[in-house]
This record gives structure tokens, sequence and C-alpha cells, in this order.
């Protein structure tokens, strides 16, 4: 109480002047607060892929394997043409339905494609967890 | 001593060292957001695992739409790339990843090109960065 009488006559004392000093201090501890609980998001996101010749991995003749084509406007998987939204089914499809085994998936994108069509693809397998992937390229 | 006499305190040297830690904190903030280049525009995967930590072994190869593979501000042809990728492979091993950040409109060639790069090398494990949300609009 005493120091709180003694700043305020100190105050009173500064022709009407705003302390400022408080008010940095308490600046100061905001800064220090936000900066201790700030928790930043990730921003990016990794989406892993192998070559098509991994070395430690088996051959893969008795997996099931699907492949699917990705080109610059439509994406074709079992041989049917499919928009983004047909794939995406058609990939959720193909993980609920799967075994002890991931089935591989054989991704085929297209040279002229965008490497956003590519990114689409994975970000699909991403989701329904589907994580056997090889990436080639098509001619 | 000006400051003694009036009884009250300098503010100036607090003010200065409030705005060095300011800056300070904006420029370290803004770090993480510069590391991509800013022609490099990624595409999203509001799916995708969010990269939490990062081997430091890793290469991070940036393709803008040209398709010239970069690594930080060095531009490489395709046989300087190599390389450096094998340079990399043999201080790290095999088994660390290529990053690789491609602008979402490359031509998926110039992405290929790289990976045959650094399967050449010896290196199979390739990562593709995007940004973990949805594209907005």
């Amino acid at each position: 109480m005493a120091r709180m009488f003694r700043r305020e006559k100190a105050s009173t004392q500064e022709e009407g002047e705003i302390p400022m000093t408080p008010m940095i201090d308490v600046v100061f501890l905001l800064l220090i607060y936000f900066i201790m609980t700030l928790d930043p998001q990730p921003v990016f996101t990794n989406l892993p892929m192998y070559a098509p010749s991994v070395p430690p991995r088996e051959p893969t003749e008795h997996r099931p394997s699907i492949q699917i084509y990705v080109y610059d406007a439509f994406f074709v998987i079992n041989e049917r043409r499919m928009d983004q939204r047909g794939l995406r089914t058609a990939l959720e499809r193909i993980a609920n339905a799967r075994g002890d085994e991931d089935p591989t998936l054989i991704i085929v994108a297209d040279p002229e494609s965008r490497h956003e069509r590519l990114v689409e693809v994975l970000d699909m397998c991403s989701q329904f967890d589907l994580r056997n992937l090889s990436l080639m390229t098509g001619s | 001593m000006k400051a003694r006499t009036d009884g009250k305190v300098n503010m100036t040297p607090l003010i200065d060292v409030v705005f060095q830690m300011i800056i300070f904190f904006v420029v370290t903030a803004a770090m993480e957001k510069d590391s991509v280049h800013r022609d490099i525009e990624l595409a999203h995967a509001p799916h995708g695992i969010p990269q939490t930590e990062r081997d430091i072994r890793a290469v991070t190869i940036d393709v803008d739409t040209t398709g010239w593979p970069r690594i930080g501000t060095a531009v490489y042809d395709l046989d300087r790339l190599r390389g450096v990728l094998g340079e990399a492979r043999a201080r790290g091993g095999v088994d660390f990843p290529v990053i690789i950040r491609a602008d979402a409109r490359t031509e998926h060639i110039h992405v290929s090109r790289i990976m045959e790069q650094a399967k050449l090398a010896g290196l199979y494990r390739v990562e593709f960065v995007a940004v973990h949300s949805r594209p907005r609009g």
C-alpha cells in the first residue's frame, strides 16, 4: 500500500503526465507471456515417397498392386477415368478392403502434369493411410 | 544525470531494449517462412502428416516453375546436383530423405528428373513438401 501511495504521489507531481514505466512493464510481461505460450502450428507437411527400386524391399509380385495414372486434367485407376472426387472414393474403397498387407500403389505421373496433381494423390493416400507407394514417370 | 535530478526513469534505453527484442522475435519468426523461396507456391495437402522434426542430414531441393533445382540459393544443373547428392550420401548414408519443395505448377518431368538424380546417387527416399492446410477459396 505504501508503495502504491508513493507512486501515485509521484505521478501527480509530474504535472499530469502518464507514468510510462508501469505500462512498459506490463507490455513487457505480456510480450513474454505470449512468446512463451506461443505454440506454432506446423505449416508444412512432408509426403513420403519411395522411388520404385528401393533396395531393401522384397519384390512385390505376389502382392496386389494398383496403378494410378496421374494426368493434368484427370486420373485413371483400374482403367477408369476419374476426377479428384472419384479417385478419393476409389482409394477409400481400396483402403477399406485391404487385408493384412497394404496394397502397393504404383503412381504413374504424366511428365506434363502439374506437381499439384501428384500432391493431391499423395494427400489422399495419406488420408487413407496407404503407405506402400511408389512413383513412376509415364511416357 | 538529468534524469536523476528530475526523479524520472530514463526511458530511452528501456524503449531501445524493447524495440530490439521485438525486432529479434519478428525476424526469427519470419525466418521459417522465408526458408521457402518467395516465387515457389507450394501445393496443399490437408491430410498429410505435419512436419514436426526433420532429419538434419536431409537435403532440401527447391524447384520453381522453370524446373531448375536449387539448394539454398544456388542453382544446379542435373549433373552437379547428382554430385552434391552423392556427397551427401557419402556423409549421411542412404536412409535420409531428399526433400523436394516444388511449386504446385511445376511440370512433373522436372520433379522426376530430380528424383532420377537422387536415385542415381543412391538415395531412394523422397519427400514432397506441401502446405498443411486446405487451399483458400
